[in-house]
């Protein structure tokens, strides 16, 4: 073995890949937000996104 | 092979012919030289008194060419201003002869040709003049006037009388070897090749440690006579120059009174840092230093110096070990004359299958000797030298008066060179990057992306695999519209749905039919049971037209996000939101539980990629380090 080095650092990587695919990571950022109320599956209303009112460019090229 | 005789006609000794087509002949009790009349012998000469010899060659040493025996059975030796050689006349088993040149021991074999051209004449020819015979270019590297001082042994004519003998050497890329001779009215072309010492599994050589030889060398073993400091010679009958160490006096071995040649004034005495006489072992043969010199460039850009240890073997000859900063050179002069070529925009040579490029082209100019020599060395010597690399050998042209000499190179360490010639201590640590020093890195790199493409494979195959064993299910999907003129709360949510198993990501796409427009969602995966939420929010716009340029569009439709998820029931919030002043739209929602993120595949292969790259450029930057110091640098 030429790289032992290389060799450990590639085993590991393709370990966290593996471990990453079984935990579901994906890269997307997400907020996560607890204690949402449970009124809103009836009321969605009850619960505004952070995201909500976000202002946005929307001009063409 | 017969073997006729007959008696000397001056002594009346036996005289026995090793070959029948011999036509002259020496006695080897009284020295005349004898030429065949008829059956009789008539005596033309006597043999003068001969150089010491230091040829391992001798009458009757034995050999194999070709696997032919052959028998050296006389030779013609020959002198010039900067040395001499042996012309040894060999005889084929089948009765075949030829002769076998031996110039400061390196061999060539070369046999009477009849000229494919008419041969120019003496006046005509000169270095560097090539011809075409039999397929191969053969380059004009030496013209030599050479001076006849005596003969020995059987020869195939009458050779006795001669004085000055003009001689062209020829050479060609893969070693073959060429002479023109003047020695005749009309010129004579030998045609042959370098042959290896080893090679022609000699016998019945000549001894180096019997009483007569060791007797003639302690007798040029002789003091300086400038300041008569004792002077040692350990390659003599090679020697053409010794150096006297106390008075930087350099003599002339071949003259007995030891003439002075020139007296040469060094700021500093300068100590080798192998000191002369240190043997060491070097591809399996013994040498010794017996020479050192200093040269030094005249290039304004790099003026630098250099040490050249001169080493010797009684067999093998000359070979040299160069040393600057640190860095050395086992260099060995070559038989042949290397095809130039042009490598990319630079000059190149072709050698024994490897590719030079041209590196340096310099003037060096000899500052410093000290030692023994096997010319006649002299402080202020210029010689004009091209170099080629093919880390680790370097191939250097030396251009020398009407000479031209090829040599040979290959990077040692300073460790080698110590653990070679058993040096105590560690060799001074080398500085800088060398021509041909080998980058540490080439071959590092290049193993270090055999087994990243071997990594990248196995994320590969780990993507499809991955890719295949993932559920990919569909557990919502459904159609909406949306006006962003309604009144009211315009947010609802799904159909609630199952993430079994282990954490897994959930992925939802968007497709709506916006035309040059944009919408927002604003989206929230929320976990029935624990009141968990995961808040996101994903824009979709679409917008096209046409302008100078043509048609163009920009954005998409549709759009899709993956989230990870921990198990759980689950229901998506979502609440859209346009420009209030556009049109409504529709837009579908599929929710996809057990997707695969393909972009952790892409950041381990981004990652696996780095140490390679971060290996090649240490590759780039070691050769843009060694170019730093080449003529050629700005063309790099």
């Amino acid at each position: 073995m030429k790289h032992p080095i290389y060799a450990i650092f590639g085993a590991l990587v393709l370990t966290c890949l593996g471990f990453a695919q079984y935990q579901g990571w994906s890269l997307t950022h997400v907020n996560e937000v607890r204690n949402i109320p449970r009124t809103v599956r009836d009321n969605p209303g009850a619960y505004r996104s952070v995201y909500a009112g976000y202002y946005r460019y929307s001009g063409g090229k | 092979m017969s073997q006729p005789s007959a008696n000397c006609p001056n002594c009346g000794a036996p005289v026995a012919f090793r070959w029948s087509g011999a036509v002259q002949t020496t006695c080897s009790y009284c020295r005349s030289i004898l030429v065949r009349r008829d059956l009789n012998l008539e005596k033309v000469g006597v043999v003068a008194d001969l150089p010491l010899d230091a040829s391992p060659i001798q009458i009757g040493t034995a050999g194999v060419y070709r696997n032919k025996a052959f028998q050296v059975v006389g030779r013609i030796i020959y002198e010039y201003a900067d040395g001499g050689w042996n012309e040894w006349h060999i005889v084929f088993n089948d009765g075949a002869s030829a002769w076998l040149s031996d110039a400061q021991l390196e061999y060539d074999i070369s046999f009477q040709t009849a000229p494919p051209e008419a041969l120019p004449s003496a006046n005509q020819i000169a270095r560097a003049r090539q011809f075409v015979w039999g397929g191969a270019r053969y380059e004009v590297t030496a013209v030599t006037r050479a001076h006849y001082r005596g003969v020995e042994g059987e020869l195939p004519f009458e050779y006795w009388d001669k004085t000055d003998v003009v001689f062209a050497d020829l050479r060609t890329s893969d070693a073959r070897f060429g002479t023109i001779d003047y020695s005749d009215a009309a010129p004579l072309l030998f045609l042959g090749e370098s042959v290896d010492f080893d090679l022609l599994k000699f016998t019945k050589l000549r001894r180096f440690d019997t009483p007569e030889l060791e007797a003639k060398v302690k007798a040029s073993s002789l003091s300086c006579p400038s300041c008569g400091a004792p002077l040692t010679i350990s390659a003599a009958g090679h020697t053409l120059s010794v150096v006297c160490a106390g008075c930087r006096s350099i003599l002339d071995a071949r003259d007995p009174n030891l003439q002075v040649l020139q007296k040469f004034d060094a700021k500093q005495m300068i100590q080798p840092v192998i000191p002369l006489g240190t043997r060491g072992k070097l591809h399996g043969d013994d040498y010794e230093v017996i020479g050192f010199q200093i040269r030094s460039t005249d290039a304004d850009d790099f003026p630098d110096s250099w040490a050249e240890y001169l080493l010797f073997n009684r067999y093998k000859g000359f070979r040299y070990l160069t040393e600057y900063n640190g860095h050395w050179n086992d260099v060995k002069t070559i038989p042949a004359v290397p095809d130039r070529i042009q490598v990319g925009k630079k000059g190149g040579a072709k050698f024994l299958g490897h590719t030079y490029v041209l590196f340096d082209t310099e003037l060096a100019t000899t500052s410093y000797v000290l030692g023994e020599f096997p010319w006649r060395a002299h402080v202020g010597e210029k010689n004009g030298i091209k170099d080629f690399i093919a880390a680790p050998r370097i191939l250097s042209g030396e251009i020398s008066g009407d000479e031209t000499v090829w040599s040979l190179g290959e990077y040692m360490t300073g460790a080698e060179v110590w653990a070679a010639f058993r040096m105590p201590g560690k060799a001074p640590a080398a500085r800088g990057i060398f021509a041909n020093q080998p980058s540490p890195y080439v071959g590092q790199a290049r193993s270090m992306w055999g087994l990243c493409l071997n990594l990248l494979s196995i994320t590969i195959l780990l993507a499809i695999v991955v890719y295949l064993m993932a559920a990919q299910q569909s557990v919502v999907q459904h159609q909406y519209g949306f006006s962003p003129h309604t009144t009211g709360e315009t947010s609802f949510v799904t159909d609630s749905f199952e993430v079994s198993g282990h954490p897994s990501n959930v992925e939802i796409s968007i497709r709506t039919d916006l035309d040059n427009n944009w919408a927002y969602f604003n989206l929230a995966l929320i976990n029935e049971a624990t009141g968990q939420g995961y808040d996101f929010g994903r824009e979709v716009s679409y917008y096209t037209g046409r302008d100078s340029d043509g048609a163009w569009t920009e954005g998409s439709r549709n759009s899709s996000v993956l989230v990870p998820v921990a198990p759980g029931k689950y229901y998506l919030r979502v609440e859209p939101e346009m420009d209030k002043h556009a049109n409504s739209m529709l837009y579908s929602l599929e929710i996809k539980r057990n997707v695969p993120s393909m972009g952790t595949f892409f950041l381990a292969a981004g990652i696996l990629l780095i140490p390679p790259i971060l290996s090649t450029w240490r590759v780039a930057s070691f050769e843009g380090r060694r170019w730093q110091q080449s003529d050629f640098r700005e063309k790099q």
